[in-house]
């Protein structure tokens, strides 16, 4: 790749940036004002990515779309604790979306504890998990496939499923400060998986838009 | 604060993960306010996580929307309301607004001119005592200034008195019973007027008195009994005496005198 070849990829990620950054503020701006196309555009864009997070947690469905309507309530009911100085719309979401996740299961382990005889209902709605549809492109999917194991588990306890770094570390069985360097590692991995992702997807727009 | 070494440390990817504290999530957003370039840094780590969960995203039911977005109709009465409210003064009529804002306004210059009025009041009050007071120190001044001026005049009386050709100054001293104790008449007779002045002479005791006598064929006459005073006495003004004479007497004075002490013999 030439040096201005480099450059204008890097132009066109910026852009890509850009437009989502659009769609967020746009999302924002209808929370503060109350209006309830913001959730519809929240459940447009982020619903898919954030049910992914609450099945790692919750792996009964019934009560993992409970969590989902119980997060949308919660953003709507909480739209002045978010602002975008606090960072992308995402990571709020993301954070709201695995205490809840978190607070469902607790209770739901303590109901089933007290009334055991509604365990198989669950158990038989978990049976249809396998059947749900991962709806990233493949070309992402693989892109995410390419980051170390060592390094996916780290991710996965931390963010998806809301591990500490304690209980992370115990489950990985790795002292405290390697977790933490490893975590910083990581996601430079990640990082740097995902812009040549972009680069990739920028080629594939100018290949189809020469044509 | 070295940016790259906060950025190293890792403390942005673990709040991008959720797993700080509020107290060290509110330091991270503080140092991303501040240094863009750890706010930029932040930006990336937080867009890779997102594609990392989309990557791994599960499309929930879509009917899924339609019980959310009912959930919200049934709770809007409650939590919205106040909201509903709230834009509908933002929109509402300027004057309203206005008006609502006015106690806001008028209360502090209603304070003020309270204030304003208080001290103002007060310094009204303030002045016109000083005035008053002014008043009776000038009073004062003059009553003073024309007692020193009567003093001086009497003064120059006196002197002018003393000097003058008709007068005499007849001196009388002490005898045995008070040595060393002086008095003296100035008698005028063109003028007719005496005075009588004290010179040296002790405090009487207690419940006794000075009394003058003008002594005229052997037969004493009084002129009246005095206190010790700087100032000279007028006294009437008798010719012909033999001697003037002071005694000691009772309080108040006695027809005849009991015990003189002092004597000034006339001379013709």
């Amino acid at each position: 790749m030439s040096q201005s070849e480099y450059h204008s990829n890097r132009d066109n990620i910026n852009l890509v940036n850009k437009k989502h950054i659009n769609i967020e503020s746009n999302i924002v701006a209808l929370l503060k004002q109350r209006d309830k196309k913001a959730i519809e555009l929240l459940y447009e864009h982020y619903s898919s990515a954030l049910y992914g997070i609450i099945l790692r947690i919750v792996p009964a469905e019934t009560l993992a779309q409970e969590v989902l309507q119980d997060v949308f309530m919660k953003v709507w009911n909480n739209t002045d604790k978010y602002d975008s100085d606090k960072g992308r719309l995402f990571t709020w979401l993301a954070q709201i979306t695995r205490n809840a996740a978190k607070d469902a299961l607790r209770s739901s382990q303590y109901k089933q504890d007290i009334k055991t005889d509604t365990l198989a209902d669950n158990v038989g709605n978990d049976s249809s998990l396998s059947h749900n549809p991962r709806i990233a492109d493949s070309g992402l999917r693989k892109t995410i496939d390419g980051l170390d194991k060592k390094y996916r588990e780290i991710i996965d306890l931390l963010y998806f499923q809301g591990y500490s770094h304690s209980e992370a570390a115990k489950e990985l069985d790795i002292p405290i400060g390697t977790l933490k360097s490893r975590v910083r590692k990581a996601i430079l991995e990640l990082r740097k998986l995902l812009s040549n992702e972009l680069i990739i997807i920028f080629l594939i727009i100018k290949i189809i838009t020469n044509i | 604060m070295n940016i790259q070494e906060y950025i190293a440390s890792g403390i942005l990817e673990q709040y991008a993960l959720g797993t700080l504290s509020s107290g060290e999530e509110r330091e991270v957003l503080a140092n991303a306010a501040q240094y863009p370039e750890i706010r930029a840094e932040l930006d990336k780590i937080e867009a890779a996580l997102e594609r990392y969960a989309i990557s791994d995203a599960i499309t929930p039911p879509t009917e899924l929307i339609t019980d959310i977005l009912k959930k919200i109709d049934d709770t809007k009465p409650s939590v919205p309301h106040r909201r509903d409210d709230d834009t509908s003064d933002k929109s509402g009529n300027r004057f309203g607004k206005f008006l609502s804002w006015l106690p806001y306004i008028l209360l502090p210059l209603l304070l003020l001119t309270a204030i304003w009025g208080y001290f103002g009041h007060r310094g009204n009050k303030e002045s016109q005592e000083a005035r008053l007071k002014l008043g009776e120190d000038l009073t004062d001044c003059r009553t003073e200034r024309k007692q020193l001026r009567d003093t001086i005049n009497f003064y120059r009386a006196a002197i002018k008195f003393v000097n003058d050709e008709n007068t005499r100054a007849i001196a009388m001293e002490g005898n045995e019973k008070l040595p060393g104790a002086s008095t003296t008449i100035h008698t005028n007779s063109a003028s007719q007027i005496t005075y009588f002045a004290i010179n040296d002479l002790p405090v009487p005791p207690e419940g006794r008195q000075y009394q003058l006598w003008a002594i005229k064929d052997g037969t004493p006459q009084s002129l009246g009994v005095f206190d010790i005073s700087p100032d000279p006495i007028m006294v009437d003004y008798v010719p012909g005496l033999d001697a003037y004479a002071v005694s000691l007497e009772q309080r108040g004075g006695v027809a005849v005198p009991t015990d003189i002490r002092i004597v000034g013999a006339v001379k013709s």
